[in-house]
């Protein structure tokens, strides 16, 4: 086919579609809904999923909490130490002192910063008394750069720094402070942690050392696994699966109407493409002429339905999907997302959304095309 | 140089309004020679416009075929027909225009699968459109047109891709006298660039005409030569 013919169709197919603005601008305005109302659930829970392997990538293999009558209670933090490393298999043990607090918009993860870590980036300042370095996340209060906390008690801290490092406990809204700022507003007593995390020597170790390690301890300890943590975020997964499940329903059926509208438009059209093929037209230019007239159509309209998708999910202040998922709010408010998982939602919704429409063009034009240009003329009221 | 066109034993049938198969033209032979403008009169029903359809390729006869360059080209598969059409220009009798497109758009619809870019299409619209004197309509909306003037945008149409072939159904209906003169001259001019002209009409003024070669007359689905 020569270049010129290209164009001609083209600016033909450009030209057929501005004869119609109205029903061109609904076609494009409903397959991009269509695109997005589908690719939206589809691109959640892929980055959800996406985020919890990157979460858990940094998490300790175990952690350990000391419990009592009322629940979690701190435990001590050299003694454990010494304990959890005289367990075969555990390479090392480290205490934390972390743990929920108030902030001026809502609940915040407090990591108190010491010799044992957690390990930041070089990038990262340690704050010192009195200082917080936050995540990205987080509001400070409206006389800047100052936070207030409550938690056991009350703390007027200055920002020093912000940092989206990932600690392996939260991410964008995580405090990070002094220790014994962490401590006083957590109630954690000096020589105590708020748990202890450890590392195996073989991942695999994880389940298998769980009773050695119970044994070591002389209180009553609670010992949570990586597998387990992140058995909790596959739950919510699911659940934000079946979520996206009960999305895509009402968008395939508007995708049915919309391949239904399409089969009919062209169907309707049967005059016109009785008259192209009279006037020399080959059902190959018909075709093509349908085929860049959809296309017109449908690269915007997909086009801008992942966009829209894409805003929808990872738009910064646009947290509502985590808010779907109570588990993850304890812990992230930032969703993760790589070029792949971009490229596999893109060919999952082209296949679920754009060739449906491009094969009820293709397929109706086709249809009408090998008919006998004499009949299509005729059986249409003109 | 084109031997013309020749109908072997043609036999077309219609389904009717009531769903019964109706024999519109039955065993019709005919030549039309290249470089002639030929005229087929007869009543209104007799089949001369179905006659003209199937001539240009848009309709399959039941029986007989029509015949180009000893191919039967009415036998063609669709793929081979739509080539076949290239080669044709029609003129509807009911003008079968796009209302909401103008007039040159119109005209340039033959020209776009051809090649040639859009500007020369449009050149080449604009000078078939001047052959009929329509040029200064050229940016209106044909449903804004006469019944005249829609006409004539309907034979630049036609002619724009100097078809080889040009069946023409009722030209001069809704035009005046000077209208028609031009019409005729038009078509004879085609013919001799050497094209195969068939018309059909009601019209004396095209019966009568000197610029015209064969005439016939259809009746009971046959065609009869009248000189």
């Amino acid at each position: 086919m020569k270049r010129p013919v290209l164009q001609a169709l083209l600016a033909w197919s450009i030209r057929d579609l501005v004869r119609r603005p109205l029903e061109s601008g609904l076609l494009v305005t409903a397959l991009l809904l269509t695109v997005s109302v589908t690719a939206a659930p589809l691109l959640f829970t892929q980055a959800l999923s996406t985020t919890s392997g990157l979460m858990f990538r940094d998490a300790p293999s175990l952690v350990v909490r000391k419990l009592n009558a009322l629940g979690w209670t701190p435990i001590p933090s050299d003694q454990s130490v010494q304990l959890a490393k005289s367990v075969p298999g555990v390479i090392a043990a480290r205490p934390r002192v972390w743990g929920r607090v108030a902030g001026p918009e809502g609940p915040l993860t407090v990591i108190g910063i010491d010799r044992y870590g957690p390990p930041l980036p070089q990038s990262t300042a340690l704050p010192g008394r009195e200082e917080a370095v936050v995540g990205t996340d987080v509001k400070g209060d409206r006389v800047a750069p100052f936070l207030t906390l409550t938690g056991q008690r009350t703390a007027t801290l200055k920002i020093v720094g912000r940092s989206d490092a990932m600690t392996g406990i939260a991410e964008p809204n995580m405090v990070l402070l002094h220790i014994d700022d962490a401590r006083d507003l957590l109630g954690v007593p000096d020589g105590y942690a708020s748990d202890l995390a450890i590392e195996v020597f073989n991942p695999a170790e994880e389940s298998a050392i769980l009773p050695d390690l119970t044994a070591a301890f002389p209180w009553t300890v609670r010992i949570t696994t990586r597998t387990e943590s992140a058995g909790i975020y596959a739950a919510g997964l699911a659940r934000m699966g079946g979520m996206a499940v009960a999305f895509l329903v009402p968008a395939l059926l508007a995708l049915c109407l919309l391949v239904a509208v399409t089969v009919r438009d062209r169907f309707g059209r049967r005059f016109e493409i009785g008259l192209l093929k009279a006037l020399g037209w080959t059902t190959g230019d018909i075709v093509r002429l349908q085929v860049s007239r959809a296309l017109l159509i449908g690269i915007p309209g997909a086009a801008g339905g992942i966009m829209l998708a894409l805003l929808l999910v990872f738009w910064p202040n646009a947290n509502w999907p985590v808010r779907l998922c109570p588990e993850w709010q304890a812990l992230s408010s930032r969703l993760s997302f790589s070029p792949g998982d971009a490229g596999l939602i893109l060919l999952e919704v082209t296949g679920l959304v754009v060739l449906p429409f491009l094969a009820a063009t293709i397929g109706t034009v086709l249809r009408c095309a090998i008919a006998d240009p004499q009949e299509m003329l005729e059986r249409t009221n003109f | 140089m084109e031997r013309g066109i020749e109908c072997r034993r043609l036999m077309v049938a219609r389904r009717s309004s009531d769903g019964r198969e109706k024999v519109v033209i039955d065993d019709l032979s005919a030549q039309f020679e290249t470089g002639q403008m030929a005229v087929i009169s007869g009543a209104t029903g007799a089949g001369k416009s179905t006659l003209l359809h199937v001539l240009a390729g848009l309709l399959r006869p039941v029986r007989g075929e029509v015949v180009v360059d000893g191919e039967a080209v009415s036998r063609w598969v669709s793929s081979h027909r739509d080539r076949w059409r290239r080669r044709v220009g029609i003129v509807f009798q009911h003008d079968r225009l796009l209302g909401d497109l103008s007039a040159v758009e119109n005209v340039v619809l033959p020209l776009i699968p051809r090649g040639g870019g859009l500007k020369e299409c449009r050149r080449s619209a604009l000078a078939a459109l001047s052959r009929l004197s329509v040029d200064p309509l050229a940016d209106k909306l044909v449903r804004n047109l006469s019944g005249g003037e829609r006409q004539r945008v309907a034979i630049a149409r036609a002619l724009v891709a100097r078809p080889s072939f040009l069946f023409v159904d009722e030209p001069t209906a809704h035009q005046d006298h000077k209208s028609t003169e031009e019409i005729l001259k038009t078509l004879a001019a085609a013919a001799a660039a050497g094209a195969v002209v068939v018309v059909t009409a009601h019209d004396p003024r095209i019966l009568e005409a000197e610029a015209t070669g064969s005439r016939f007359r259809l009746a009971q689905g046959r065609l009869k030569a009248l000189r």
